[in-house]
C-alpha cells in the first residue's frame, strides 16, 4: 500500500479548479453519539451513533487576479458567500480511481476572509466550511 | 441559455467550448457567480427570424 505524501491534491470549487492557490485540505466526518444507556446496561454506557456531521477546512494563496479565489468565490454581483457550494476533492489531479478517490459534496460558504495577513507575510485565507448532507466518495 | 467558457480552470469544458444553463445545473454549478467571476460568458441570443423576415 503506497504512502502519500500530498503535492498535488485537487480542489474544485463551483467547477473552478483552484488546487494552485490550496496550501492545505482537510475533509472531516464525525458522528454524534447518543447514549442510550438504560438500567440494565451492566454498569457501563451503551451508545449508538446519531448524525454524521461532515466539513471541510481550506486554506488559500490569496489572488484577486482572474480564475483566481477572491473572484471564484466572492465576486462583485454574485457572490459564492452566504451560498451553497458544489466542491470535488481528489487526493491528485490525476484521474478519479481506487487510488485517487474523489469526495463531492455540497459546502456551506459560512465565512470568507478576503484580506488576511501581516505586514510582510503572504495574503492568506482560512476557512471551514460546514457541508450540507453527505459526502460523496467515488472511485470510478 | 448557454455560456462560452473563458476561464482556464473551468473543469467540465475547456476554454472556448460553451456550456448550456441546463449542464451547468446537472453539475450543480452556480452559473451567475461563474459569471460574475469571469469564468463564463452568457453567449449572444440569436435572434428568432418572424415571419415578416422569412417573406
Amino acid at each position: 500500500m503506497a504512502r502519500i505524501v500530498l503535492t498535488d491534491a485537487s480542489v474544485v470549487i463551483n467547477g473552478i479548479n483552484l488546487s494552485e492557490f490550496i496550501t492545505s485540505v482537510a475533509l472531516s466526518t464525525s458522528e454524534d453519539v447518543v447514549d442510550t444507556t438504560g438500567m440494565a446496561a451492566g454498569g457501563a454506557r451503551t451508545r449508538v451513533a446519531g448524525l454524521a456531521d461532515n466539513s471541510v477546512t481550506l486554506e488559500f494563496n490569496q489572488d484577486f487576479a482572474t480564475s483566481a479565489p477572491e473572484v471564484t468565490i466572492n465576486a462583485v454581483g454574485s457572490s459564492l458567500v452566504g451560498t451553497n457550494v458544489t466542491c470535488v476533492v481528489k487526493p491528485t489531479s490525476a484521474a478519479v480511481g481506487v487510488a485517487n478517490p474523489s469526495y463531492t459534496f455540497s459546502a456551506v460558504v459560512a465565512e470568507w476572509q478576503p484580506l488576511s495577513g501581516a505586514v510582510g507575510e503572504l495574503a492568506t485565507i482560512s476557512t471551514t466550511w460546514p457541508i450540507s448532507g453527505n459526502i460523496t466518495k467515488a472511485v470510478a | 441559455m448557454s455560456y462560452t467558457v473563458t476561464s482556464d480552470n473551468f473543469e467540465a469544458k475547456k476554454k472556448g467550448e460553451t456550456i448550456t444553463d441546463k449542464e451547468l445545473l446537472d453539475l450543480g454549478l452556480n452559473a451567475d457567480a461563474l459569471v460574475a467571476g469571469e469564468h463564463l460568458k452568457k453567449s449572444a441570443q440569436t435572434k428568432p427570424a418572424t415571419v415578416e423576415e422569412t417573406k
